[in-house]
């Protein structure tokens, strides 16, 4: 068996430098190069464009009203891709509230003391847990601001989501609040389904064309519509259409969602801890 | 709206799930009719595509995000540079069946899982499950496809891990998790393989550049491999009898269907993406037939001779599944192996698409009877409280419906008339023996004994003295689970005394949006 393995793991490895050996050079450009190096002349020439990369990054700016090419590319050309992974995380933290949920007992959860710092069983030093007291705000804004400016620079609704979450786990860990936490789990599911309906509901708007159809670039200039020329900018929050509002519900949901899964672990890691 | 359809069709279940945490607040009654309505909404829209697509033969394309749902490339390019959804016969086919299994599935856990707070992540596992399904059938885009297939994958292992009080299904759900991972691990390097090339996800752009390269052959392998191990053909069906047998009955009914949904797309990416009908390349299709072929005959005969010395009644079943997936892949390897051969598809049209005909009706037909038989094995065990058939005894005494529903399964699947398998297993014999009679015969004794291990079920576990003290449980079934095994029922009845009907209005226009020398 471990012989068979080991052939597998040969056979796979050969296919894979095979494939590395034929693979065209990491960034060279598929279609005719000459047309590539113009890359300033006007937005509109999209007649010579020759592969999919190349017509992104010369009309993405005027299409979709986002400086952030990523961005435009994971919220409006592939936002399909977007509403399948943020139902991927959906249901990794549906899967996670319902296998975990026979491990521990509500009434067990429910009657969680409020501790000092010192007090708690594993220990935890005043440092770390004032510290993390006084970095949570700061890890918040950070995540917000990730998620507000994710049609303009680097970062977006997972990336900020993530960050935020990484807020409520250092709250578990340094175990300053404990005891309600578990009343928060219905409010975080709660949220988690909005930022997920937001995000799908924004779909259903633009059906009048197709669904996810970015009905709000390009369009008033009140409401995310500010109409952004091909070049540099300085960027404007007020622009993007339908991007800033996906990136925000994409940033709810993975916050809501991933603190889920952290609230979950966290009982039946107590539990486990007050069985001993 | 009707141009909306396809999106329709994938974009409602989906809003379902992610609002129903908010929809239990309201109580189980409407959670229930909510649920059941979105079921019965993605039925009657799959349902209304069908005059379009099977009888009109169009062919339907939704660009998302697009400014009409119809425009595939933007005014002077030569790609797509969207996701596009793209519904045919074969895709459209396989939508139906998953539709109506999950309704029947959702029918079936009505009271079959019982109300204890976990019900309601069930409920949006199934719904998800379903979105996998459908979504993987729709797309025409390999991106996209991957992330289907993850949905279906993660709701598939986490409903398998279902009953986590009990011993076995955590690891069976752990199991099928490390498989799905594996797969759909090796199908985004394939995926990545196909980019790096051709700059492009849309399948039908990839298969009209395609140069048939040393580079596209390990995309190829990468991708089709791990989707017959998602499908559980032999030698990759080690997690098939763990996953099916342990999983609650209505999901491992869905499990057929989505195993079913793997299986699609290895025909898709083997016509749609690498297929091509022209002569000079014949050589390579030739092989890929091949491969398809000898993986679908050790299916058939390794799963049923693993099925014939079972004694756990749902261990039995998932081996026959594995040996089942034997006969689709048999049908449609033929039809691939003769696909743009040198005679320029004079075998093909002899033989050969009468094989793919066989092979794409078994599909059907399999997803029905095989759900059908996993659902009794639900009520067995209910009553018994176990899945070994030795502890079982005079069950046709208690449950007439369940006996008769196992009857019209086990005849099904055994290939006698006047039930559905009949028709499709005559098919892929007679097409299968001008191919290669040696393969029909293997494909004939195989079919043997499959009705000798179902004849070895029904008579242990109903026929018989009536045993009262064995039972664990002596109500009567919940309506939900007659609803759904009467759902099964008629459609193998109906799919049984009308096949010829089926065929032309289902099955052709399946084979029709796969081929295109016809």
């Amino acid at each position: 068996m471990k012989l068979a393995s080991f052939l597998s793991l040969v056979l796979i490895t050969g296919f894979l430098f095979v494939a590395i050996n034929k693979l065209h050079p990491v960034g060279a450009p598929l279609g005719n190069p000459d047309v590539l190096k113009d890359r300033s002349s006007a937005a509109t020439d999209i007649i010579n464009v020759n592969t999919m990369d190349d017509y992104y990054l010369r009309n993405s700016q005027t299409e979709t009203g986002s400086n952030n090419v990523v961005s435009s590319i994971v919220f409006d050309y592939r936002g399909f891709d977007t509403l399948g992974e943020a139902t991927v995380l959906f249901l990794v933290v549906t899967s996670i509230s319902m296998l975990l949920s026979l491990l521990y007992k509500r009434e067990d959860v429910d009657d969680y003391e409020f501790r000092k710092p010192n007090e708690f069983p594993g220990d935890v030093s005043r440092i770390i847990s004032y510290g993390s007291y006084l970095l949570y705000p700061l890890i918040i804004t950070f995540g917000v601001y990730l998620v507000i400016h994710g049609h303009l620079s680097p970062g977006g609704g997972f990336q900020g989501g993530a960050v935020m979450a990484s807020g409520t786990a250092l709250l578990l860990v340094s175990a300053l609040i404990t005891r309600h936490v578990h009343r928060t789990r219905r409010i975080f599911s709660f949220f988690e389904s909005l930022g997920l309906t937001i995000f799908i509901s924004m779909g259903f708007a633009g059906i009048g064309t197709t669904f996810l159809y970015n009905f709000l670039a390009n369009g008033s200039s009140t409401l995310f519509g500010r109409a952004i020329p091909f070049g540099p900018n300085p960027g404007f929050l007020n622009s993007g259409g339908v991007l800033p509002v996906l990136s925000f519900a994409i940033g709810v949901e993975v916050f809501f969602g991933l603190s889920i899964i952290l609230v979950t672990l966290f009982h039946v890691a107590r539990h486990r801890k007050d069985m001993e | 709206m009707t141009e909306h359809l396809p999106v329709l069709i994938i974009a409602v279940p989906l809003l379902a799930a992610f609002v129903l945490p908010i929809v239990r607040i309201l109580g189980v009654i409407p959670r229930d009719i909510f649920v059941f309505s979105v079921f019965i909404a993605v039925n009657v829209m799959l349902m209304s595509l069908i005059p379009d697509i099977c009888i009109y033969n169009k062919t339907l394309h939704y660009v998302l995000g697009a400014a009409s749902p119809s425009t595939l490339t933007p005014e002077g390019l030569a790609f797509p540079i969207r996701i596009v959804l793209k519904i045919d016969g074969f895709s459209l086919l396989m939508a139906v069946f998953s539709a109506i299994v999950g309704l029947v599935g959702f029918l079936y856990s009505h009271k079959f899982v019982p109300e204890d707070g976990r019900k309601n992540y069930y409920v949006i596992l199934l719904l998800l499950m379903l979105v996998g399904m459908i979504g993987l059938e729709f797309t025409n885009d390999l991106f996209n496809f991957f992330v289907f297939l993850e949905i279906l994958s993660i709701s598939c292992a986490a409903l398998v891990a279902f009953r986590t009080n009990q011993k076995h299904p955590p690891y069976a759900g752990y199991k099928y998790l490390l498989v799905s991972s594996l797969a759909t691990s090796f199908f985004l390097l394939g995926v990545g393989l196909c980019y790096a090339q051709y700059g492009s996800f849309n399948m039908d752009y990839i298969n009209r550049m395609l140069n048939h390269s040393l580079l596209d052959r390990v995309a190829l392998v990468f991708m089709i491999i791990p989707l017959a191990m998602k499908a559980g053909a032999v030698p990759m069906h080690m997690w098939v009898a763990d996953t099916y047998s342990e999983a609650p009955a209505p999901v491992t009914a869905m499990l057929v269907t989505a195993s079913q949904a793997s299986l699609y797309g290895v025909f898709r990416l083997s016509f749609t993406l690498f297929g091509n009908s022209t002569a000079n390349i014949s050589i390579n299709y030739h092989t890929l037939g091949w491969i398809i072929i000898i993986l679908g005959v050790l299916s058939m005969f390794i799963g049923v001779t693993m099925a014939l010395v079972q004694h756990d009644v749902k261990r039995l079943m998932a081996f026959h599944s594995v040996s089942q997936t034997g006969y689709m892949l048999l049908g449609v390897g033929v039809g691939i192996a003769v696909y743009a051969g040198h005679d320029g598809g004079a075998a093909f049209h002899q033989y050969g698409k009468l094989a793919m005909t066989g092979g794409i009706f078994h599909i059907i037909n399999n997803s029905m009877y095989k759900g059908l038989l996993f659902l009794t094995a639900g009520v067995m065990v209910r009553r018994f409280g176990t899945a070994n058939l030795d502890r079982m005894i005079g069950m046709a005494h208690r449950d007439v419906f369940t006996t008769i529903a196992f009857i019209v399964g086990a005849l099904a699947i055994a290939g006698i008339p006047p039930f559905s398998g009949f028709a499709s297993k005559l098919i892929i014999f007679e097409s299968v023996y001008h191919f290669n009679p040696f393969l029909s015969v293997i494909a004939m004794f195989v079919s043997v004994l499959t009705l000798a291990s179902f004849l070895k079920v029904f008579y242990g576990a109903f026929l018989g003295p009536e045993r009262k003290d064995l039972l664990v449980d002596n109500n009567p079934l919940p309506h939900g689970m007659t609803a759904g095994m009467g759902i099964m029922c008629l459609f193998i009845l109906i799919m049984g005394i009308a096949p010829e009907a089926v065929i032309k209005y289902l099955i052709d226009p399946a084979i029709a949006g796969l081929v295109k020398i016809l």
